[in-house]
């Protein structure tokens, strides 16, 4: 194998894929990235058994081959290399990296060994907005567990119906949800695991527009020739629909920033009791309580628009709230319909946004 | 083709691949089911599936062909391991949910526990005052006070019976609750058997959704990885909604061999409990509390007499008593120490337990003029094979030792594998006249 490339490229793409060579594998070859030249083309990949990065950069001198070598020892030794081109090439299982100034022989696997995905057959296919999309996941992916003990909630959902699909995140205390327009028409429910959607959030900045393709059990995403692969999670999602509530009783509109920065000072003095912060309704002032039996109290009063409700009583774990309210900007709307059901969060900048937190018990 | 048959092929491959690839590439791989010799394998991703075809599966039909006769081909499918988790119980759910749980309520187990397994009948003593309290306060207030409860201490001390008294007093409080018994044995087969039929959801509902878990003997838990995995969920799950847990075993967490990290540091967050065996005071107040509740008069040498010939173990200790007290009364004899000595000896010649696993492995090495050490090996040379199996039918039928205890025993054999070996011989017996002969001359070397 042999290639001569701009060093920046490939500094670029060994930086991409290498963030899946891992050093915690009980397999040692997953610590390396795989190179492949074919013509003018030198492709990287690399995987961590449940997710694969492949790009590719143009090149000139080649001839074909392949092998793998240690991401971490390639990647740091791009990085601290001032020259502007950079020449691979292999010796048996050796990778000779040579540019003008600096030479290094670094000992590789052979690539035969490296773990590949079987060819898949996709069944679904649909082209989407990078930065739509990204903010899509950014305002709903919080809401998925971190727990694995359901494991099924630690993913999102995306649900196809006809042209848009619906991301739906849900730990079991809350629930995001919003809608997004796809170009074309699609049905299926598809669950991916936060960890891969925060690796596509990463690669969505490298193009305007991503490709998805969906098999039962794997997804994919291309933007701007990278190719993106992950597994999707095999279950079915909790049915969401009968908890979210038809009509309101009381709704309020609030700056998001304002609101944000009182419960900040509120979460203050309810770290200990897991968050929990009393909101109070009068007339037209929501009041945000918390108390701490060490700490001491605090009361916050936030002026709305004129309503009928008098001290209407609810309490929430605030930390639920500025997660939303950390994505969400300008007006926001609330809503409540008594002290014992979900909170509900709306946004009239994105009417497909939803956002549902359990109330925690007032006394 | 079974499930013990894919552990032996992964055995017989382990020493022909890298250590690395088989971790990463066939320890993970489960046996699912049989269809007419086409043998399905689960495996964990298609990065799996691919390199198992790529690389392996030459010599796995090789090895399937020579063991198995009707072996017609293997496929690996990809099984993911969440597609079996429920999600009942989200609490956002639950308004929705409430009304559908309520029918389930009553048709779960009826809860039945030993009624003489209370906390009244408990003798305390020295040896077991702390696990006594701990148990009160955990019937008194459950998931609240220690959880989870971990009892431990020998054979036959009272672990059971405080798990039954915490259950009794619990029920006795409040008859509606869901309390779920079992011991570690039966959860492991109930998991196998809910993966080989794919019912987990059922399985998780059955024990994600108790009150109270109360799990016996769970040093069996040791080597038994996707068992341990499916506890650790349930004992999370559990705990998180403030369920009490308790569990008993006969050693401390620490020392459970193959034990996760994990699980070993969970069972420290509640209360470690532990029962010593009696002293000779304590072996008394327990006989004459058992005389008592039995309304018959034993004079006092004849319970020390039990006392100092029964020293370790509590079942033993009340057996004994309730043996002589029945032989007194078949007999129409009066109690006394001479009578008790007499009763006793008979008792103990009969029962068949002066037997014990060490002579079980010598005798049979004996007759098949074997060794001891070559018999609890692990070479698989057919002159150890059969002796070896002998041992653990044996083991099994005639000190009814259970699965696990003979695996321990034969020095860490898996319980599936003591399990073939139990019905291989048992098979053997009925058809083989040899193999019936070997075993009535073993049998006759115990009396």
């Amino acid at each position: 194998m042999k290639i001569t490339c701009q060093k920046e490229d490939l500094v670029r793409v060994v930086g991409l894929v290498g963030r899946l060579a891992t050093t915690r594998a009980t397999l040692p070859i997953l610590q390396n990235i795989y190179l492949s030249v074919t013509g003018d083309i030198l492709q990287v990949k690399a995987t961590d058994l449940e997710q694969t990065i492949q790009a590719e950069i143009k090149g000139e001198g080649f001839e074909n081959g392949v092998i793998t070598v240690s991401a971490r020892v390639l990647t740091d030794y791009l990085q601290n290399n001032t020259d502007e081109k950079v020449t691979l090439s292999t010796d048996d299982i050796t990778i000779k990296v040579d540019s003008s100034n600096h030479h290094a022989k670094i000992k590789g696997m052979d690539a035969v060994d490296y773990p590949s995905l079987p060819k898949i057959k996709f069944q679904a296919e649909t082209v989407i907005d990078s930065n739509t999309f990204n903010e899509a996941i950014s305002k709903t992916i919080f809401a998925a567990a971190n727990d694995e003990t359901r494991p099924i909630l630690t993913g999102l959902l995306f649900r196809f119906e006809g042209d848009s699909v619906q991301l739906v995140g849900t730990d079991g205390y809350r629930l995001a949800l919003t809608k997004l327009k796809i170009k074309n028409s699609l049905t299926g429910d598809y669950i991916l695991p936060k960890r891969s959607l925060q690796e596509i959030q990463r690669l969505l900045g490298q193009g305007e527009e991503a490709i998805l393709s969906f098999s039962a059990s794997q997804v994919q995403m291309k933007v701007n020739g990278i190719i993106f692969t992950s597994r999707v999670l095999d279950g079915a999602f909790p049915a969401y629909g009968a908890i979210i509530p038809k009509k309101y009783e009381i709704n309020l509109k609030v700056n998001s920033a304002v609101l944000l920065q009182t419960l900040k000072l509120a979460s203050l003095f309810s770290r200990d009791s897991a968050y929990s912060t009393k909101f109070e309704i009068n007339k037209k002032v929501l009041k945000v309580t918390a108390i701490s039996p060490t700490l001491g109290d605090n009361t916050n009063e936030i002026a709305i628009d004129e309503t009928d409700v008098s001290d209407f009583i609810i309490s929430a774990n605030a930390q639920y709230l500025i997660e939303a309210l950390n994505v969400l900007s300008n007006e926001i709307n609330l809503h409540f319909i008594d002290s014992k059901s979900p909170i509900v969060i709306t946004s009239p900048k994105d009417e497909s946004y939803l956002y549902l937190v359990m109330p925690l018990r007032s006394e | 083709m079974s499930d013990i048959f894919w552990k032996k092929v992964l055995s017989d491959l382990e020493v022909s691949v890298s250590r690395p690839n088989f971790v990463t590439w066939l320890k993970p791989t489960n046996f699912v089911e049989n269809r007419n010799g086409l043998i399905i394998i689960a495996v964990p991703n298609p990065y799996a599936k691919n390199w198992l075809e790529k690389n392996i599966v030459k010599d796995l039909k090789r090895i399937c062909k020579e063991e198995f006769d009707d072996f017609e081909d293997i496929r690996f499918e990809v099984m993911h391991k969440e597609a079996a988790n429920a999600y009942d119980e989200l609490p956002i759910l639950k308004q929705v949910e409430e009304e559908e749980k309520e029918i389930e309520a009553e048709e779960g187990v009826p809860n039945s526990f030993h009624s003489r397994y209370t906390f009244d009948t408990f003798v305390v003593g020295n040896n077991n005052r702390l696990a006594f309290a701990a148990a009160q306060v955990v019937a008194d207030k459950p998931g609240e006070a220690y959880n989870p409860l971990f009892l431990y201490g020998g054979v036959g001390l009272g672990k059971t019976h405080l798990m039954h008294a915490i259950a009794n007093e619990v029920l006795r409080k409040a008859p509606k609750k869901k309390i779920i018994y079992t011991s570690c044995e039966t959860f492991t087969s109930e998991f196998i058997d809910a993966l080989k039929t794919n019912t987990m959801t059922a399985f998780k509902k059955k024990y994600r959704t108790a009150d109270m878990f109360l799990v016996d003997d769970i040093q069996f838990l040791s080597n038994k990885e996707g068992t341990q995995e499916e506890f650790f969920h349930t004992f999370n799950m559990l705990h998180q909604n403030n369920r009490q847990i308790v569990v008993t075993s006969d050693r401390v967490p620490k020392e459970i061999n193959d034990l996760e990290d994990r699980l070993t540091s969970r069972f420290g967050w509640g209360m470690i409990a532990d029962i010593q065996a009696p002293n000779f005071e304590n072996r008394m107040a327990i006989l004459q509390s058992k005389a008592q509740e039995r309304g018959i008069e034993v004079p006092v040498e004849a319970l020390e007499y039990i006392a100092q010939t029964i020293t370790s173990n509590v079942r033993e200790l009340e057996g004994s008593l309730i043996k002589l007290m029945a032989a007194a009364e078949v007999e129409g004899e009066t109690i006394t120490r001479e009578y008790a000595k007499r009763t006793l000896k008979d008792l103990i010649k009969t029962n068949g337990s002066v037997v014990t696993t060490k002579q079980i492995i010598g005798k049979v090495a004996e007759y098949f003029s074997v060794e001891v050490n070559d018999i609890m090996g692990k070479s698989r040379v057919k002159e150890l094979v059969y002796p070896r199996q002998v041992v653990m039918y044996l083991l099994r039928n005639r000190l009814g030792h259970t699965l696990p205890q003979i695996g321990d025993e034969m020095g860490g054999k898996d319980h599936t594998t003591v399990m073939h070996s139990v019905e291989k011989i048992t098979k053997a017996r009925k058809v083989d006249s040899s193999v019936e002969n070997d075993l009535q001359v073993i049998e006759k070397m115990f009396i």
